[in-house]
C-alpha cells in the first residue's frame, strides 16, 4: 500500500473531519479488514468496526489533525480489538463459515500455490490455518503482524498507531513471523515437496 | 555477519529495510549458509501467505449502524439539551415568582425595627430634658453610647438590637444597689416584682429601677399579672387606661402586642418612653381593681411561666384564696425564687408585712410577700406603707369574694401587663 493512501494532506483531512460520515465510507473497509483479523468472528468484527467509528467520532473535537486520520483510526481499532471480550463460545473459522470469501475483494491471490496444494487442502482451509494461527498470537505480536504482513503499514507508522519505537516493532514483527512460520510449517512443507 | 545477526535480520531483509551494505553481507551469508538460508525462505513463505489474505470489505451494516447511532446520539443529545432548557426556564420562572415576594417579606420585616429605632429618636429630647439635672454622671458614658447607636443606627439587624439589650441590661446591672434582684432573660433586664397575695389590688410599690434618680439607658420591664374573668372587656378597659395615661405624643410608642400564649393567658406590653409614663402606669394599675368582676393583683414577673390559666381547685374552696393558693404553688416550685429569698432586713415595711400576713389566712401569702418586702427595704419606708396598707384592705375583700366569684367564673384569663421604660436620656 504506498504512503500516499495512509497519510492524507492537511486539506483531505480537514474536509474529512467535517464531514464524518465521509470518513466512514472512506476508511471502513479498511478498518473492517484490520480488525476482522485481530478478532476471532464476523459478528465482532462488525460490532468494533461500528464501536471503532463512534468512538472517534466522539473523540473528532480531541482530533488536532496533527496525526493521520488513518493512523488515529487504526490506533482506536487495534486498541478497541486487543480490548474486545472474545465470545463465550469461539468459534474457528468463522469467517470462513458465515462470510462467502467470494464477496470480498481479494488483493492477491495465493500465487505460489499449485494446483497439488490445492488438491492437498483447499484455498480455505489454508485460509483459516492462517487466521487460526494469526488468533494464536500475543496480542503484542499480532497487532504488529496484521499492521504489516495483512495491512502494509510501515515501520514508521506501526511505531504511531501503536505507540512504540520502530525498533520494538520490528522486534516484533520478526517474532510473530517465526511464531506463524513454526504454526504453518506443515503447509509449507507440503509446498516445498511439490 | 554469523547466523544470529543474519537470522535477526532475516525480516528486515524481507521488508528491504537493510542498507546495501548489510544487504549484501547478509546475502553473501545465505549463499554459505542452507540453514540460514532455510530459515529465510521459510519466513519468506510466511509472510507471502499472510500477504495473500483476502481482504474484507465492510458490509453495509457498519455505515449503516453508525448512522444510525449518530443519530440516536444527536436525539439524545437534543433530549438532554431540551430537559436542561426547559429546567432552567422552570427555576429562572421560579426566581422571578418568588424574588418580589422575597423582597417584600424581607421589607415588612425589616421595617418595624426601623419604625421603632425612630420612635426611640424622638424619645431622646424629652428624656434629655427631663433628666438634665440628674446627678448620676457615671451614668452618662453608657447613655450617651446607647443614644448614639439609636441615632446613628437606622437599620439595625436583629443580633445588633440583641447586643444592644444586652449593653442596657449590662449598665442596669451595674446601676443596681445592693439588695435589688434583676434577672435577665434573653438579654433584658427584668425587674422582679411581688404583689402582696390575697389582695385584690395590685401592687402599687415603688418599683426601684422606676425611681428617677436611678434610671438610666437600660430597658425595665415590670409584669403584672391580672386574672379577669371577661377578658375583652378588661383589655379594651386597660387599652384605654393606659392610653389616657400616655399623651398623644407619645401614643405611637405604645405596642399593644396580644399574644394569646398559653390557653387563657393574654400578653399586654406597653412601652413607656419615660419613668414618668411608667409611674403613672403602675398606679393606674391600682385603679383595676375598681373593674367589677376583675381580680386585679400584681404578681412577680420573674419567673416564666409562673402564671397560668386559672381554675377554680380545691384550695379555694378550703378557704386559701385561689390566687394565693397558685403562688404558694409556683412559689415552691421554682427555686429561682426560693434562693430569692434573702434574710429580711429591719425596716418599717417589714413590720406591716407581718401585720399583713397575720390578717391573711396563710402561710403560702407570708412567703410570697417576703420577696417583695426585700425589694422594698431599699426604696424607703413610707412609701412601702403606703403601697402596702392599700393592697391589704382590698386584698381581704377580694379574697372574700373571690370565692363566689370563681364559683361564677366558669372560665378565668390571666392577663399579663407588662411595662417596658425605655429611657436614653443623656
Amino acid at each position: 500500500m504506498a504512503d500516499g493512501e495512509l497519510t492524507l494532506d492537511g486539506q483531505e483531512e480537514t474536509e474529512t473531519v467535517r464531514d464524518f460520515e465521509a470518513i466512514v465510507q472512506k476508511y471502513q473497509d479498511r478498518i473492517f479488514n484490520t480488525v476482522a483479523r485481530l478478532v476471532s468472528n464476523h459478528d465482532d468484527a462488525l460490532d468494533i468496526t461500528q464501536e471503532v467509528f463512534l468512538k472517534a467520532y466522539r473523540a473528532l473535537r480531541g482530533f488536532r489533525g496533527c496525526a493521520s486520520v488513518y493512523t488515529w483510526l487504526y490506533r482506536i481499532a487495534v486498541n478497541t480489538a486487543l480490548s474486545h471480550r472474545r465470545s463465550p463460545v469461539v468459534r474457528s473459522l468463522s469467517f470462513s463459515d458465515g462470510v462467502d470469501p467470494d464477496r470480498y475483494n481479494t488483493r492477491t491471490e495465493i500465487e505460489d500455490v499449485t494446483p497439488e496444494t490445492c488438491d492437498l487442502v483447499s484455498r480455505r482451509e489454508v485460509q483459516e490455518r492462517i487466521q487460526e494461527a494469526i488468533l494464536s498470537l500475543d496480542g503484542d505480536l499480532r497487532s504488529v503482524v496484521v499492521l504489516r504482513d495483512v495491512e502494509g503499514l510501515g515501520y514508521s507508522e506501526i511505531a504511531k498507531v501503536l505507540c512504540l519505537p520502530e525498533g520494538t516493532v520490528k522486534s516484533r514483527l520478526h517474532r510473530g513471523r517465526l511464531i506463524l512460520r513454526d504454526r504453518l510449517l506443515d503447509i509449507i512443507h507440503v509446498e516445498e515437496k511439490k | 555477519m554469523n547466523c544470529g545477526e543474519v537470522r535477526d535480520k532475516l525480516s528486515e531483509y524481507l521488508d528491504g529495510d537493510l542498507t546495501p551494505l548489510e544487504r549484501r553481507e547478509l546475502e553473501s551469508h545465505i549463499h554459505s549458509c542452507p540453514s540460514c538460508s532455510w530459515e529465510l525462505s521459510t519466513i519468506k513463505r510466511t509472510v507471502q501467505m499472510l500477504n495473500s489474505l483476502p481482504r474484507f470489505s465492510a458490509p453495509p451494516q457498519v455505515a449503516q449502524g453508525v448512522r444510525r447511532e449518530l443519530a440516536i446520539g444527536r436525539l439524545i443529545l437534543a433530549k438532554r439539551l431540551f430537559a436542561l432548557a426547559t429546567a432552567a426556564a422552570v427555576i429562572l420562572m421560579i426566581f422571578v415568582v418568588l424574588f418580589p415576594a422575597l423582597r417584600e417579606g424581607e421589607r415588612e420585616r425589616f421595617a418595624p425595627s426601623v419604625e421603632k429605632i425612630a420612635q426611640e429618636k424622638e424619645a431622646l429630647p424629652e428624656i434629655r430634658a427631663e433628666k438634665s439635672a440628674a446627678p448620676e454622671m457615671a451614668l452618662k458614658e453608657p447613655q450617651k453610647a446607647l443614644s448614639e447607636e439609636l441615632l446613628n443606627k437606622e437599620a439595625v439587624s436583629e443580633a445588633q438590637k440583641q447586643e444592644m439589650k444586652l449593653t442596657r441590661a449590662e449598665a442596669a446591672r451595674n446601676l443596681a444597689k445592693p439588695g435589688e434582684s434583676f434577672s435577665s432573660e434573653g438579654g433584658r433586664l427584668r425587674k422582679s416584682q411581688v404583689s402582696p397575695a390575697g389582695g385584690g389590688q395590685p401592687t402599687q410599690s415603688p418599683d426601684k429601677v422606676a425611681q428617677p434618680g436611678l434610671s438610666a439607658a437600660k430597658v425595665v420591664e415590670k409584669e403584672i399579672v391580672l386574672s379577669t374573668s371577661d377578658l375583652e372587656r378588661d383589655i379594651s378597659k386597660i387599652a384605654s387606661l393606659f392610653a389616657e395615661v400616655l399623651p398623644r405624643d407619645t401614643a405611637s410608642k405604645q405596642e399593644i402586642d396580644r399574644k394569646a400564649g398559653e390557653r387563657g393567658t393574654v400578653m399586654l406590653v406597653f412601652v413607656c418612653a419615660t419613668e414618668e409614663q411608667y409611674h403613672q402606669l403602675v398606679d393606674k394599675i391600682g385603679s383595676l381593681g375598681a373593674v367589677p368582676d376583675t381580680d386585679v393583683r400584681a404578681k412577680h414577673t420573674g419567673v416564666a411561666g409562673a402564671c397560668k390559666p386559672e381554675a377554680p381547685d380545691k384550695d379555694m374552696e378550703s378557704g386559701k384564696g385561689a390566687k394565693v393558693a397558685e403562688e404558694e404553688k409556683a412559689k415552691s416550685g421554682s427555686p429561682e425564687l426560693q434562693a430569692a429569698k434573702s434574710p429580711t432586713p429591719p425596716g418599717a415595711g417589714e413590720k406591716k408585712e407581718e401585720k399583713q400576713v397575720e390578717q391573711s389566712s396563710g402561710e403560702a401569702h407570708k412567703r410570697v410577700s417576703e420577696p417583695r418586702e426585700e425589694r422594698f427595704a431599699g426604696a424607703g419606708a413610707p412609701e412601702v406603707e403606703k403601697a402596702i396598707s392599700k393592697p391589704q384592705k382590698q386584698g381581704e375583700a377580694a379574697v372574700e369574694t373571690q370565692a363566689e366569684e370563681k364559683k361564677s367564673a366558669a372560665v378565668r384569663y390571666i392577663v399579663r401587663v407588662k411595662l417596658v421604660v425605655v429611657d436614653a436620656k443623656k
